[in-house]
């Protein structure tokens, strides 16, 4: 019993910390198959990771954070574009360049901002980060250990952004 | 979208990595004017601080030797078409051969004896760390870029383990080993010509600038005058027509990469042997990429990488006094600045080429109208 639960647990955390690895490939996916190596997605999570918590720090709003993090990430990609489809640049070294300015340009932007030694805010207000999603009856299936723990961990309880992302696979196909 | 113009070979080689320069500085003038302080203030407290006294000019000369040795790096394997992002690995390994070449014979053999010894262990620690990647890419046809990328990370966890299992000094908390025996240091050039007479105040700058510039004149040599250079940069311009002279592309992708990893090994020699004297944690300290941006800006021409390498080396050192001197600038804007470098001078290089190009091409074309 105790190894099953564990074993639950675990694969909830992993569908927790593949979230971000599933957005990256399905990221990777698309610009791969229009003939773009995109080694610049490490620069544009960070981009957009940056974005987003100082916009959701500043505003209060989540919603608010998240489409300033999408937004950065286009725009970093507009500038890869620029770069190498507009005027024939090297995919790679564009896609460096992004990555090393944004990591320097993080932390530069958030000392700055809000002088916390290249922090952002800590998110803790309701309302300014995503919170666990939790399904109905999740609490009482708990009790339950097959199929109710599995209903409790691993389809209840995860960010809004994690079902996204897993919505995103058959759409993207 | 025409094809980039082109243009005289001195302005290629020298107007257009200026130009480019200027933009990428107007960018980071915008960003510090953001960040809430004045540009010029900026940067005229980064030139004295990188060059404002001999000891700061030494600092960055300092710098500048990491910078030429891993530039240089990145030159050779862009001749010959690949790009060798793995120079911080491949320089962090040589490291670990010249502190393993200094642990073992300090107290046993003199200066001189050791010297030899260290080089050829950074060389060959280095161009073993290049040895998998480019094997990879030669035969298997595995991305360079992706393995050296990859094999930054290996580096980096092989060399945490070697220090905190195996060489750490016994006794102490941090994953250093022990002090190398004075012989196993490499003397600084303000002690060299200290002994010649001339005073200068003392900084980190050590011989290993000196073989830095001795590694630049190497590369020039072999990329242009030899015949191995000259297949090196066929197979860079078109491996179809190389395999059609009778070169063998694999082999010669091999060679590259073998000289490369030496050449990024160099910067163990200054960090290692002339400036820590102990192998400690992360010493490249991401020197390996700023070899990128510095072969880019530099044209992957030994005096243009020289003249990069400088450049580089009086941002950091520069960029250290501002981070001290403006409250709301860190270390990180000098990242900022290398990445927008890069970012001019590597991917955007045809936005100023075409209009040069362009106004170059009318005003030849006016010449003769007269």
């Amino acid at each position: 019993m105790e190894t099953y639960t564990l074993i639950v647990l675990l694969l909830a955390a992993t569908i927790r910390v593949a979230t971000p690895l599933l957005l990256a490939a399905l990221a990777g996916m698309f610009s791969e198959r229009s003939g773009v190596i995109d080694l610049g997605l490490e620069g544009k999570m960070l981009g957009a990771a940056f974005a987003a918590a100082a916009v959701s720090a500043v505003t209060g709003s989540v919603w608010a954070g998240l489409a300033a993090g999408v937004l950065t990430s286009v725009a970093l990609a507009l500038l890869i574009g620029f770069a190498c489809i507009t005027h024939r640049g090297n995919q790679v070294v564009a896609a460096m360049a992004v990555n090393i300015m944004v990591a320097g340009l993080g932390p530069s932007l958030a000392l700055a901002w809000f002088n916390l030694g290249g922090q952002t805010p800590q998110l803790d207000a309701p309302g300014q980060r995503f919170v666990e999603i939790v399904w109905p009856w999740a609490e009482r299936a708990r009790e339950t250990p097959f199929p109710g723990l599995l209903y409790a961990e691993l389809l209840s309880g995860h960010s809004l952004v994690v079902y996204l992302a897993a919505a995103l696979v058959p759409a993207g196909a | 979208m025409s094809a980039p113009g082109r243009l005289p070979r001195w302005a290629d080689l020298g107007l257009l990595p200026v130009v480019s320069l200027l933009a990428a500085l107007a960018a980071s003038a915008a960003i510090i004017a953001i960040v809430g302080e004045s540009p010029w203030v900026a940067l005229r407290l980064l030139a004295a601080g990188a060059f404002g006294s001999q000891e700061a000019a030494g600092y960055t000369l300092y710098y500048a030797t990491n910078f030429i040795f891993t530039g240089l790096a990145v030159a050779v394997a862009f001749h010959a078409g690949l790009f060798n992002i793995g120079c911080e690995g491949q320089a962090y390994v040589g490291g670990l051969g010249v502190g393993l070449v200094c642990l073992g014979l300090d107290h046993h053999w003199p200066f001189w004896a050791i010297l030899p010894v260290a080089m050829c262990a950074a060389a060959g620690f280095g161009a073993a760390w290049a040895f998998i990647p480019a094997w990879l890419q030669a035969r298997r046809g595995s991305h360079i870029v992706i393995t050296t990328i990859m094999f930054n990370f290996i580096a980096s966890a092989l060399m945490t383990y070697l220090l905190v299992e195996v060489l750490i000094k016994p006794g102490q908390q941090s994953p250093e080993t022990r002090e190398f025996a004075s012989s196993a240091w490499l003397p600084t050039l303000p002690a060299l010509l200290g002994r010649l007479g001339v005073g200068v105040s003392a900084s980190p700058l050590n011989l290993a600038f000196v073989l830095a510039l001795a590694a630049a004149a190497f590369v020039w040599v072999y990329v242009w005058h030899t015949r191995w250079g000259y297949e090196l940069r066929t197979v860079g311009q078109n491996p179809s027509a190389a395999v059609y002279a009778g070169i063998s592309p694999p082999r010669v992708m091999l060679v590259a990469m073998l000289l490369s990893g030496a050449l990024a090994g160099g910067l163990g020699l200054n960090e290692v042997m002339g400036v820590q004297h102990r192998l400690l944690l992360d010493f490249p300290g991401g020197a390996g990429f700023v070899g990128i941006a510095v072969a880019l800006m530099g044209r992957n021409h030994p005096v243009g990488i020289f003249l990069a390498a400088v450049l580089f080396g009086a941002l950091y050192q520069g960029g250290s006094q501002l981070s001290f001197d403006l409250p709301r600038i860190n270390r990180d804007m000098v990242v900022v600045i290398q990445g927008l470098v890069i970012l001019a001078c590597g991917a955007l290089e045809n936005l100023f080429r075409t209009p040069l190009a362009a106004l170059f091409a009318r005003w030849r074309h006016s010449g003769e109208g007269d």
